[in-house]
């Protein structure tokens, strides 16, 4: 090959090769501009920003650090302690006068308070969240049944010994079998709902149960079930009309 | 040659610059969100001067303020207390759950609020406007109806007690605060991820839209709190979706 040949292939080859690292470092420049530019944006400018708020005078401290060398304004603390006042009697004034109950659904527990004193505290069983569906194949629809326990403030209704529970078409349906009439005998259960019931208003009670290991957890078609002596003792100190706290 | 090392040098160049006022105007975002809020919640109904005692007075009595309004309504409301480490739910001023905090951090611009804008802010309840959650706030279980008593499922098994789930949800509320709360020795599973990931994403895509525009990025004032898992699972569960929260610091 003569000179000029190799010299021009020499030239060629090189040109190709600078050409490979330039792309190659221009590439991983991006890389590294964009990865800064994304750890700026994550860690940088956060930790800037509450830096730049350090740079401000406090005007309103978290902590007393120094109480008693203090000369406080008497006359200003005078008013806003008697406003403090007037507003915790105000709260105070919410605080039902006779025993009440305070229902956890999401840990099934409960508190049962006089004044601001806790009587008595256990577990119950609330509502499952199931979503009872049947469908109709003959006429193409569906009906739905929700076993959760309402959250809210309710009253005490009424309380029953020995109650019999008259059981709903759920009932019925979710073992499978035909829904009887609306009077027909086997909707009376008895026993099932232990030795108490208080009534909560639409068909929700707090009662008894059979089924004192499921006590804790979620199982209920809605109502609070409770264990025997909780049971009892909720019963003989809420009086009818006392209020039941659920969330 | 030179060409080859000039044009990097100009890019990075540009990139510093631009990074560096990027900075800058995330260095004044805080002093901007305090000036904005001074301005728009002072009351100079609150008084200017007092001591130290006198102001801790006043904070309570806001607290107290807040609290008396929620427990007008019938909801369930949240009281955080980050003085007393205290988390109340109430329900028409009725104590429901109190939880202990047991890590608190918060944004540093709260100190730096003028008195008359911290107390008239913090003096109503603030109402959540939206969240987000590891966690759901009902889940239902579906069951079809058994056609007859042959199809009749077994009883309802026992819960997994053994499963462990990261409870972690953010509210955002009204005047433009956030609170975050965790559970306290949170898991770090695929919810807990997840949830990290939306904060990020809300973070990032907040600063770049403002930095597009070249304009100081949005600051939002926020609190963390971790208290038991157990306490953070209720209170998620039983707020309401527009609830009201009262907040002392």
């Amino acid at each position: 090959m003569t000179e000029p040949g190799k010299f021009k292939e020499r030239y060629n080859s090189s040109r190709e090769f600078r050409m490979t690292v330039n792309i190659i470092t221009g590439t991983g420049l991006l890389i590294l501009t964009l990865l800064i530019c994304y750890s700026f944006v994550l860690h940088v400018m956060p930790a800037v920003m509450e830096g730049g708020a350090r740079l401000l005078p406090v005007q309103t401290p978290d902590k007393m650090d120094i109480i008693d060398s203090e000369d406080s304004s008497s006359d200003q603390i005078k008013i806003t302690g008697k406003k403090i006042d007037e507003l915790r009697k105000k709260l105070e004034k919410q605080l039902p006068k006779t025993p009440y109950l305070v229902v956890n659904t999401t840990q099934n527990r409960f508190f049962m308070y006089s004044g601001r004193k806790l009587v008595r505290e256990g577990i119950c069983s609330t509502g499952s969240y199931t979503l009872l569906v049947k469908t109709n194949e003959q006429k193409g629809d569906e009906q739905k049944w929700i076993f959760r326990t309402p959250k809210g403030i309710f009253r005490i209704r009424e309380k029953k010994t020995a109650p019999v529970w008259k059981k709903p078409d759920w009932a019925f349906i979710e073992e499978g079998l035909p829904v009887p009439s609306a009077n027909h005998p086997s909707r009376y259960e008895y026993g099932t709902l232990g030795d108490y019931a208080l009534s909560l208003g639409d068909g929700y009670m707090i009662h008894g149960t059979l089924y004192q290991r499921f006590l804790g957890m979620p199982v209920t078609h809605g109502c609070i079930r409770l264990g025997d002596a909780d049971l009892e003792a909720v019963y003989k100190t809420l009086s009818t009309g006392a209020k039941v706290y659920i969330y | 040659m030179k060409k080859t090392i000039l044009i990097p040098i100009i890019f990075f160049g540009i990139v510093i610059l631009l990074l560096g006022a990027f900075s800058v105007m995330s260095f004044l975002s805080p002093i901007k969100a305090v000036k904005d809020l001074n301005l728009k919640y002072y009351d100079s109904a609150f008084s200017s001067g007092g001591t130290l005692k006198d102001y801790l007075f006043e904070k309570e009595a806001a607290f107290l303020q807040a609290r008396t309004q929620m427990a007008e309504t019938d909801s369930v409301c949240l009281s955080i207390d980050l003085s007393d480490s205290l988390v109340l739910l109430e329900m028409q001023g009725i104590m429901l759950l109190k939880a202990r905090i047991i890590r608190i951090e918060k944004s540093n611009i709260f100190n730096r609020l003028h008195k008359g804008t911290y107390l008239e802010y913090f003096s109503k309840p603030l109402e959540i406007d939206s969240e987000y959650s590891t966690i759901p706030k009902e889940a239902f279980i579906i069951k079809q109806a058994p056609k007859d008593t042959t199809e009749t499922a077994p009883p309802v098994a026992k819960p997994d007690t053994l499963h462990k789930e990261a409870v972690c949800f953010n509210l955002y509320l009204d005047r433009n605060l956030m609170i975050d709360i965790r559970q306290v020795d949170t898991i770090k599973n695929e919810q807990y991820l997840a949830y990290h990931k939306y904060l990020r994403k809300e973070r990032i895509s907040n600063q770049i839209r403002s930095l597009m525009k070249f304009s100081v990025p949005h600051y939002e004032p926020w609190i963390r709190i971790d208290i038991p898992a157990a306490d953070a699972k209720s209170i998620y569960k039983a707020m309401p979706d527009h609830g009201q929260v009262a907040v002392k610091l």
